[in-house]
């Protein structure tokens, strides 16, 4: 039996196991197996997730979540073997770089279309105009009600220092001071490689069941399988040109485009789809 | 329909799925919506209390209605695991709900409430409202239960938009026969709005056994179905033919060859170290070989010497473009003429200008576009939609179409030759979720780098 790393995250841990499994250096050695909190139903608790799985495991990687205890996570507590070591870790999440975020009822109705809501253009759904003033009263009122963002970025950091607090590996200092030169964020829990990289290697310098030069070699390895890769493009939400500016985002590049499945769109070709509400090929 | 967002007014028949749309809180569009028991902020609105009264706008038709809510429910497990919610119009209860989470809750108004009507008035009893003070470190003393984000309301039948309805059998339809590209043009015809519901087409793969391929099919296809396209150069007689011999009579079969290119990567060779590494990489770790960089594998050198050398190997490398692109026409050509579909004219006359393909095997998307125009160049399609309808949709649902992620690296040289004017030096290539320059990739090649999926 090979032992296992269990990884108890959001769609931010298939990362992480995607990454591991592909190290050669921890082939026959170490596996690694996804616990999606976001997603787990009591049915894989009882199907997917019972004493066969756990039997293996000898070190959890567990995501923090800030408010409490869920019933999940309890359940994951109550199973994992007793007395393993667990390597606590925060999530990435950005709120400030997409400040339009709030509601689209559309969702409700096909949740998958475009699952990351902006509210204003939202609004204009259904507005009949040329693709080119559209876009204009976007940007005219998004422009005037663009919300405080360095009070946003206060609570983000806020956020992250506070998961934290309560987490094993640290990440608020290093996304305060890396997020405006190197693009973190998809969306705000989607994840660019420089990302991955960061956490993974952070955890694999916690694990203390490897040994010090395993970790090396791992962390040697997570280097080269990231060198191009991509990270979570496949829905990039654009960020505002306003947002960009306001919080002094160096990498951004106004003419840049944005992987949406199978396209790729400037910021005006993703909000002009987006009011539309408009099909694309996946 | 013009609407001016300064006045926020609900929006009503925002689409095919919906007659209105509501959006809670100070920016959306339901300022004169909640009465007492809210306490409403930017981006929504949370009930108060025990009991929160809405007024909700109507459109005012005479339809059946479902109305959803997404709501988020104030809880703090363990010690509030859930919150209830009752809703009410009059005395009417329209559903009860045990929240736990974010969700979207749906409740269906009986039509003599909204029949003509422009408002609807409920009431929504929550409770288990709490303080989140008294679970959490933040100064928040209101007595929250159920955040509101927004609603829609829409036709009864807008339950069944899913799967059932890619069951219905349009009163045209058929099938494409074929792999990955027969697959892709199946997924853009059925997103043509104007075809939906009228005109349907659905995939059949021929790299399964026939009857396990025909099993994924709704029912009764294969015996109404009124046309079929097949992809002869994807899977095998012994998938094609059981196909052929069962068609329905009066169906009417057409086939094509899906184009492939080997004049923009002249270098490509197979590669003895590409085997499949089960697990990881499939077929391989780099399919589509390139016999100079193979030549190089043994060389212990840095890499700008390594790419150096690539480069004037490439360079000095006896290569007939002229002649290896006469060999692709005269194979377009051929097929052409053996198939319904003859794609050679179109290529030549965008191989410069376009990307035509985007690896030997991928066609790029404006040869993409052309075989869809090609299946769809038929009298019952005509019938069905005017041209110009159709060219405007495929113009929507193809902007910013990039194609499939699997490019292949053009050499510049190629590129100069055929004056291929979407290309440049530095253009990266993405091959799964990973890009790459040219460069990139021919030092990965020569090194078999691994590389994540």
């Amino acid at each position: 039996m090979i032992p296992s790393v269990l990884i108890y995250a959001n769609c931010q841990g298939e990362e992480l196991q995607k990454t591991a499994q592909f190290m050669r250096c921890m082939t026959g050695r170490l596996d690694f197996k996804w616990i999606p909190y976001h997603l787990v139903t009591d049915r894989d608790w009882s199907r997917q997730y019972g004493s066969e799985f756990m039997a293996d495991v000898v070190t959890v990687w567990e995501q923090v979540e800030t408010g409490g205890m869920s019933a999940n996570r309890a359940e994951l507590h109550r199973r994992i073997p007793k007395n393993i070591p667990i390597v606590m870790f925060p999530p990435f999440s950005a709120s400030c770089l997409w400040p339009f975020a709030g509601n689209d009822p559309r969702i409700a109705a096909d949740p998958d279309r475009y699952p990351w809501p902006d509210s204003i253009a939202a609004a204009l759904a259904g507005t009949d105009m040329p693709d080119a003033e559209l876009f204009a009263k976007y940007m005219q009122v998004t422009t005037e009600r663009m919300p405080d963002l360095d009070r946003r970025l206060r609570l983000d950091t806020a956020r992250w220092k506070a998961s934290d607090a309560i987490a094993d590996v640290r990440l608020a200092e290093w996304v305060e001071a890396t997020f405006r030169s190197v693009n973190l964020f998809y969306t705000s829990g989607h994840i660019t490689a420089p990302a991955v990289r960061y956490l993974i290697n952070q955890l694999l310098s916690r694990t203390g069941i490897l040994p010090p030069a395993l970790t090396r070699a791992a962390i040697d390895e997570v280097d080269e399988l990231l060198r191009q890769h991509t990270g979570q493009d496949f829905e990039s939400v654009p960020i505002h040109p306003l947002v960009a500016e306001r919080l002094k985002l160096s990498f951004y590049d106004p003419n840049a485009t944005y992987r949406w499945h199978a396209h790729e769109w400037t910021f005006e070709q993703y909000i002009l789809h987006y009011i539309r509400w408009a099909d694309y090929l996946r | 329909m013009h609407i001016d967002i300064s006045d926020r007014q609900p929006l009503f028949h925002t689409g095919a799925y919906l007659d209105a749309a509501y959006v809670f809180g100070n920016m959306g569009n339901l300022a004169a919506g909640p009465g007492a028991g809210w306490s409403v902020e930017d981006e929504f609105a949370w009930t108060i209390g025990a009991e929160s009264e809405l007024t909700l706008p109507l459109p005012g038709h005479d339809r059946a209605c479902v109305l959803r809510f997404n709501v988020q429910a104030a809880v703090f497990p363990p010690k509030v695991p859930r919150q209830r919610l009752m809703i009410r119009a009059g005395k009417a209860v329209l559903g009860s709900f045990d929240l736990t989470g974010r969700e979207t809750i749906m409740v269906a108004l009986p039509l003599d409430l909204t029949r003509g009507a422009r408002k609807l008035a409920l009431t929504f009893i929550h409770p288990d409202a709490v303080r989140p003070r008294d679970h959490q470190p933040v100064d928040d003393s209101r007595r929250l239960a159920i955040c509101f984000h927004s609603g829609t309301l829409g036709g009864a039948e807008s339950d069944d938009t899913g799967s059932s309805a890619a069951l219905d059998l349009e009163p045209v339809h058929g099938v494409i026969a074929g792999d990955i590209t027969a697959m892709r043009i199946t997924e853009v015809i059925r997103k043509l709005p104007s075809l939906r519901g009228r005109f349907g087409i659905r995939f059949l793969d021929l790299s399964l056994p026939p009857n396990e391929a025909l099993e994924r099919l709704p029912p009764k296809t294969l015996r109404s179905m009124d046309c079929c396209w097949m992809e002869l150069n994807a899977g095998s007689p012994s998938t094609r033919d059981p196909l052929r011999d069962r068609l329905p009579g009066g169906c009417e079969l057409r086939t094509f060859y899906t184009p492939v290119a080997k004049s923009l990567w002249p270098f490509q060779a197979p590669d003895r170290r590409a085997v499949v590494e089960p697990g990881r990489y499939y077929p391989s770790r780099y399919p589509h070989g390139d016999r100079i960089a193979q030549a190089l594998v043994s060389m212990n050198l840095p890499d700008d010497v390594i790419y150096l050398m690539y480069e004037m190997a490439a360079d000095q490398d006896e290569l007939d473009l002229g002649k290896m692109f006469d060999a692709d026409l005269r194979r377009w050509n051929a097929e052409g003429r053996q198939s319904d579909m003859n794609f050679a004219d179109f290529i030549v006359k965008h191989f410069t200008r376009d990307r035509v393909f985007s690896a030997p095997d991928r066609v790029g998307p404006v040869l993409l576009r052309q075989m869809v125009e090609q299946v769809l160049d038929n009298g019952t399609v005509r019938d069905i939609v005017r041209p110009e309808t159709l060219a405007a949709e495929l113009d929507t649902l193809l902007d910013g179409y990039v194609g499939w992620p699997e490019e292949v690296p053009v050499h510049k040289r190629v590129a100069n030759h055929f004056n291929l004017s979407w290309w440049s030096p530095d253009m990266r290539y993405r091959w799964k979720n990973n890009l790459r320059t040219h460069r990139e990739h021919v030092l990965d090649t020569i090194n078999w780098a691994q590389w994540r999926p």
